[in-house]
């Protein structure tokens, strides 16, 4: 009588704890791969004055890589926050493993200022938080990196060979530096009616109202990277860029992802988007003959995706590793396949067709492009800006 | 063999000088308190505090609920709410109560087969209906470009509040349906008989007598869908963003992970406010049955109800119920299931175009979509099990034992049913952060399972506590006179008479806790993903395809649940 009180359900409480340690759950995640596991030096025994260099990261590099690469390999998985979802990740973490086989790589796709937050709340509670971040938010990074002091100021062996400008902030480096673009629905749009531009959308869209009315989307502007291309739009383009954005916004219907713009416009709920990041790329090709796109002739915004460690990672040799990687050649090309738009100077258009330079060629030179950078101005002049657009879209 | 173990353990309590009894009421009451009053207490302070709460030096003041109350977004944000929560629990009250009348009391043909299928949209998450439903009835939805096509014009907006709340009715209807059904099943036939008698036509005795006899499980279920309804985040972050019409739930979530900055001061003021209206209104609800003598329907002398006849009406009322199904359920699920075999769903290339198995291989191969499937199993799983336990100790202890405090357990066990889920993982999520200890489970599927089991605790007490109600204290009592002490009563006797009754709770416990999302907004880390947050994450970022072929997959696997726990348990699942 004594054993038998209520059996099955506690049998099978015990079957599934048993079971969490197997399915991978639990307070520690899968353990990385065991240090023993990683790869032997396949080099033959050093000589005497040479460094150990058990794996091929550029020859560029100090000598003194060997002890990141060597302590990596006693630290757990590398956790990155981050705005990118795993399709883009894909080819930089394929190609990182690569030459690091030992560091798994966890990574997690959160909104905009999350990847703040998340760290901010985590480090204070002291739990395990993010070993790297990435994210377009410049007004959060200069918030994170010059007034809270929170990056890791690295010095990465790539530093020699990145554009200056990619660099605002000690510690503070870009991933990428991608176009917004017009994506329009060709099967709804003659080509008389596909804009180029804002100013001609505008146009257009006044000479057409049934046509466009309620059919226009963009960001919407609480997605903080969204504020940041309206504001550095409207600063480099001038005041009249207001009365551009003021004849659109009553026709737009702003979305909070490129997916959903791409979707909606690929099944015609939608005919045009504006601003739409050229984080769609990827999904281009399917969609030929449906939906087609061009730069934006009155100024076509480029954002850069700032990424740095922040100072309370935990797995920080990891995060060094992986920051060269992405700011590597071999790095910038994998972005490039991810569907990002890589910048290094060195990228030839064989490796990858897309990138900073080829855009520049594309719509005749830099100053056609809108550079979305960190603008100490933009957050105490967030709130009037933001208030005015939500004015001009009705929201 | 009981009186020897009794006497031998009374000598063992004795020593310790506690009684074994005492101690399993003290600790699984202060356990309860901790778990409901955790979520709320952090909301409470945050939403005082003029800084986030990992900051130091916060300064507590009334500041944020002044500065929620002047924001005109949250007078919009009310007035949006109330709208829609009233029309969805108008329209699925409505549609619950003429279904569970016409299924129940009439001679509608195959109402036991419509019966069931008219259950159906419980498995569904309101996030799958309203995946389904745009695929459908958007803009740019298949039926709407149909129908806009031979009418030359578009009768319907989805993207409305009228459109939120039908898309909520169906997902919601189901609830309604089951209560009343159940209560229109078992009407007193002396009652409508006496109306009969002085000539009251069909019509008159179902308005006057049937109906007003319904009155409890209508009420019960009208707040529940109310408090439903006044949470739903999926319906307003899908539907409502790009009009920009924002629900209290897509307010609380915009504020805190969509905006530059988060205002957890804002948020947590919003919360509160939100807690005390369901609080509010569940207090009502509960004061307004209070007096269910009144409804007794099933009396000693036991007669059939009478059908009412229908006469013509049958097969157009056939007709209609069909239509409805097919309309609400069937055509935007066969919708999901082209959009999870297709790359691109739209209406200007058949959908052949673009078949593909991607979707599904892309569900099973991404780490966070596999992760989400395991993880929602494993906390349906373990948490309805784990939940389902400790509720059986609660309902125990309040109802079968000289506990002090049963009272109050007794209503902390159903009290989480006031709040809505987002705020039980605002609060966990500080909670989690305050109590630095607990910091461990934080991110981790445990935490989650410990939120989830909390907002179902209700649910769970639900299913238990009834059935106990029904078993004679003089079980306890033959048992306490051959010298068993309280807990060996309970182990003994009425966990096993309660084991149909804890497999019921069990079987609802995992088709609620699989779908749930709403407390894990604020929860969620790599590693502790669930389904029901990943779908409406990976949604929003256009990822339709795998979303959709992750919905069919949930739809999957709790009708393959509720079809073995049928078999298994031989139990009705639903309450």
């Amino acid at each position: 009588m004594r054993k038998s009180w209520f059996h099955p359900l506690a049998v099978i409480t015990v079957v599934l704890l048993a079971l969490m340690p197997l399915a991978g759950c639990g307070p520690t995640p899968t353990a990385a791969p065991a240090p023993t596991e990683a790869p032997a030096p396949t080099s033959p025994p050093p000589a005497a004055e040479e460094p150990i260099k058990s794996v091929a990261y550029p020859d560029y590099y100090p000598a003194e890589y060997e002890q990141i690469v060597e302590a990596s390999k006693e630290e757990g998985i590398l956790l990155v926050y981050s705005v990118m979802a795993e399709s883009n990740w894909k080819p930089v973490i394929e190609g990182f493993n690569e030459l690091y086989p030992w560091i798994e790589v966890q990574t997690l796709d959160l909104g905009g200022s999350e990847v703040f937050e998340r760290y901010y709340a985590e480090t204070a509670s002291g739990a395990q938080t993010a070993d790297l971040s990435i994210t377009a938010d410049p007004s959060g990074w200069l918030e994170f990196v010059k007034n809270r002091d929170e990056a890791v100021d690295y010095e990465s062996p790539e530093r020699s060979k990145l554009p200056d400008w990619s660099m605002p902030l000690p510690g503070l480096y870009t991933v990428s530096t991608d176009p917004m673009l017009i994506l329009y629905n060709e099967q709804l749009l003659p080509e008389t009616l596909r804009p180029k531009g804002l100013t001609h959308l505008a146009k257009l869209a006044t000479e057409n109202p049934d046509v466009f009315k309620g059919k226009i989307t963009t960001y919407d502007i609480i997605i903080p990277f969204s504020f940041a291309i309206n504001w550095a739009f409207v600063r480099d383009r001038g005041e009249e860029s207001w009365e551009t954005l003021e004849i659109l916004g009553p026709m737009t219907l702003p979305e909070q992802s490129g997916g959903t713009q791409l979707n909606k416009l690929a099944s015609g709920e939608y005919v045009v988007g504006y601003f739409v990041s050229s984080g769609v790329f990827p999904k281009l090709p399917d969609l030929e003959g449906i939906v087609g796109w061009n730069y934006i002739d009155d100024g076509t915004p480029v954002f850069l995706r700032g990424m740095a460690i922040p100072k309370s990672a935990k797995n920080i040799n990891s995060a060094k590793l992986m920051l060269d990687f992405i700011l590597s050649h071999e790095g910038q090309v994998a972005w490039g396949k991810g569907g990002l738009t890589p910048y290094r100077p060195d990228l030839t258009a064989d490796e990858c067709p897309r990138t900073f330079q080829t855009i520049a060629e594309a719509i005749g030179g830099e100053e056609k492009m809108v550079l979305v950078n960190y603008d100490e101005n933009a957050a105490p002049g967030r709130d009037a800006f933001v208030e005015r657009w939500n004015k001009a879209f009705n929201r | 063999m009981l009186v020897k173990e009794g006497t031998q353990r009374l000598a063992a309590q004795n020593l310790l000088g506690i009684r074994k009894e005492h101690l399993i009421q003290y600790g699984v009451a202060g356990l309860t308190a901790c778990l409901v009053l955790a979520p709320m207490l952090p909301v409470l302070y945050t939403s005082l505090l003029d800084r986030p709460l990992y900051d130091p030096g916060g300064i507590v003041s009334l500041d944020n609920y002044a500065r929620l109350f002047s924001d005109p977004a949250f007078h919009k944000v009310i007035g949006n709410t109330f709208a829609f929560a009233t029309l969805t629990t108008l329209l699925s009250v409505v549609l619950g109560v003429v279904m569970a009348v016409l299924i129940g009391r009439t001679d509608l043909p195959g109402r036991s087969v419509l019966g069931e299928v008219l259950l159906w949209p419980i498995y569904l998450s309101p996030l799958v209906v309203a995946f389904a439903w745009v695929i459908m009835y958007s803009p740019a939805g298949y039926v709407t470009l149909f129908v806009k096509h031979r009418l030359h014009f578009q009768p319907w907006n989805l993207y409305t509040i009228p459109g939120m709340a039908m898309v909520a009715a169906v997902a919601l209807m189901p609830i309604a349906y089951l209560y009343c059904s159940s209560s229109a099943a078992v009407a007193d036939p002396a009652l409508e008989d006496a109306a009969r008698s002085v000539g009251a036509g069909p019509l008159r005795i179902l308005f006057s007598v049937t109906l007003p006899l319904m009155r409890p499980p209508i009420l019960y279920s009208t707040v529940l869908i109310f408090t439903i309804a006044l949470e739903a985040l999926s319906i307003p972050m899908i539907l409502g963003g790009p009009v920009g019409i924002d629900f209290f739930a897509s307010f609380l979530y915009n504020r805190w992970l969509g905006g530059t900055q988060p205002d957890y001061g804002l948020v947590g003021a919003a919360a509160v406010v939100l807690l005390l209206l369901v609080t509010g209104l569940v207090l009502i609800q509960n004061s307004l049955l209070r007096e269910t003598a009144r409804f007794v329907t099933v009396r000693g002398k036991a007669t059939r109800p009478h059908v009412f006849k229908l006469g013509w009406l049958r097969w157009i009322l056939f007709a209609f119920i069909c239509l409805y199904m097919l309309l609400a359920a069937l055509l935007p699920m066969a919708g999901l299931v082209m959009q999870a075999f297709t790359k691109f769903l739209t209406p200007l290339v058949p959908p052949w175009q673009f078949l593909t198995l991607e979707n599904v291989t892309v569900v099973f191969s991404y780490p966070a979509y596999v992760r989400s499937i395991t993880n929602s199993v494993l906390i349906a799983l373990i948490g309805g099990v784990l939940t389902t336990l400790f509720v059986a100790l609660i309902a125990l202890i309040a109802h079968r034992s000289e506990f002090p405090f049963r009272r109050v357990l007794d209503f902390l066990a159903v009290y989480p049913r006031a709040m809505p889920g987002m705020i039980v993982g605002i609060g966990f999520f500080w909670a989690l952060v305050m109590v630095k200890p607990l910091g461990t489970i934080r991110n981790t599927i445990w935490g989650l399972m410990i939120a989830f089991g909390v907002r179902y605790l209700p649910t769970a007490f639900g299913a238990i506590s009834p059935m106990l109600t029904k078993i004679g204290a003089e079980l306890d009592y033959a048992a306490r006179t051959v010298g068993a002490d309280w807990w060996t009563t309970c182990r003994e006797i009425l966990f096993k008479l309660l084991k149909p009754a804890l497999y019921s709770s069990f079987v609802l416990l995992f088709i609620q806790l699989i779908k749930e999302y709403g407390s894990a907004v604020f929860l969620v880390a790599p590693g502790s993903e669930v389904m029901g947050l990943t779908m409406l994450q990976f949604w929003v970022q256009g990822e339709t395809g795998p979303v959709a072929a992750l919905s069919l997959l949930q739809v999957g696997i709790t009708m393959v649940f509720v079809f073995i726990g049928r078999r298994a348990f031989k139990e009705k699942i639903y309450a």
